[in-house]
């Protein structure tokens, strides 16, 4: 299947604007993840899977909050298929709690700007899924950058908080770019 | 060549970028035994497996945990994730 778009739902609330990015749903693939699985019965993408379309959640995500796969619905899959995704498609839409965007990078080998904009002290989950994300984006050898809103900032510090150490400390050890914002060019972005 | 990679209790996407860690230290033909404990793992660590070009041999359940076997198939490059 030609990927012509690929579709990052991580917020509940933002589903149906990032569906309303699907024109061919043959060529069109959905990935859920955070609270985005929480939109696995939704009857619009249950449609969107009739139509065609490869629509996989994340496993770990989906079992955190009590779900389990049922016939017909979403895949039960893993931040591979996420990372696979940003890399293949045409077109990304990502769509989080933070915001959505739409990037259209052109040439094979794509930047993915991963912009972190909640305190990670106050808001540690948006952090950690954002970090675990990049990770699995450099298992697909993806180039990562990481942007830090003004309220990120403490991730530069000595203490970033305990539950993004091991995301911090894989990143760094894979020679990403961890910078406040603006940062360097990117060519498709994901703000969390 | 054959190694192991014991996964159990590990977590995503920690599964899969450690087993394409462990796989760019072998050889082309090399096979890798990997472990895995969480049941979703057993599909996804061979499905990205087979999406970067290696082979999967076998998927096996003993007890609480899989055992899949992969022969490398292809060369990337990744540095060290801990």
């Amino acid at each position: 299947m030609d990927l012509d778009l690929g579709v990052l739902i991580a917020s509940q609330e933002r589903l149906e604007t990032a569906l309303s990015h699907v024109v061919h749903p043959e060529r069109t693939q959905i990935f859920l993840m955070d609270d985005g699985v929480c939109a696995q019965g939704a009857p619009r993408l249950r449609a969107l899977i009739d139509a065609g379309a490869e629509v996989a959640l994340c496993a770990q995500d989906a079992e955190s909050r009590g779900m389990h796969p049922y016939d017909g619905g979403p895949r039960f899959g893993s931040q591979y298929d996420h990372a696979r995704m940003m890399r293949d498609a045409a077109c990304v839409v990502a769509a989080t709690h933070a915001g959505t965007t739409k990037s259209r990078p052109a040439g094979p080998r794509r930047r993915i700007g991963v912009t972190l904009t909640a305190d990670p002290r106050e808001n540690p989950t948006a952090t950690v899924q954002a970090l675990r994300s990049a990770v699995g984006y450099l298992g697909c050898e993806l180039d990562v950058r990481i942007k830090l809103g003004s309220r990120a900032l403490s991730l530069l510090g000595d203490e970033p908080p305990r539950e993004v150490l091991r995301h911090l400390s894989t990143l760094r050890g894979l020679g990403t770019k961890i910078e406040p914002l603006p940062g360097g060019p990117i060519d498709v972005e994901v703000i969390w | 060549m054959s190694a192991t990679l014991d996964l159990t209790g590990e977590v995503c996407p920690y599964t899969f970028v450690r087993t394409k860690l462990r796989l760019e230290e072998l050889r082309l033909g090399d096979e890798l035994l990997v472990i895995v404990d969480h049941p979703p793992a057993a599909e996804n660590v061979p499905r990205s497996l087979r999406g970067e070009g290696h082979e999967v041999v076998s998927v096996d359940k003993d007890g609480s945990k899989f055992y899949i076997r992969a022969i490398k198939r292809k060369s990337h490059r990744l540095e060290g994730a801990t």
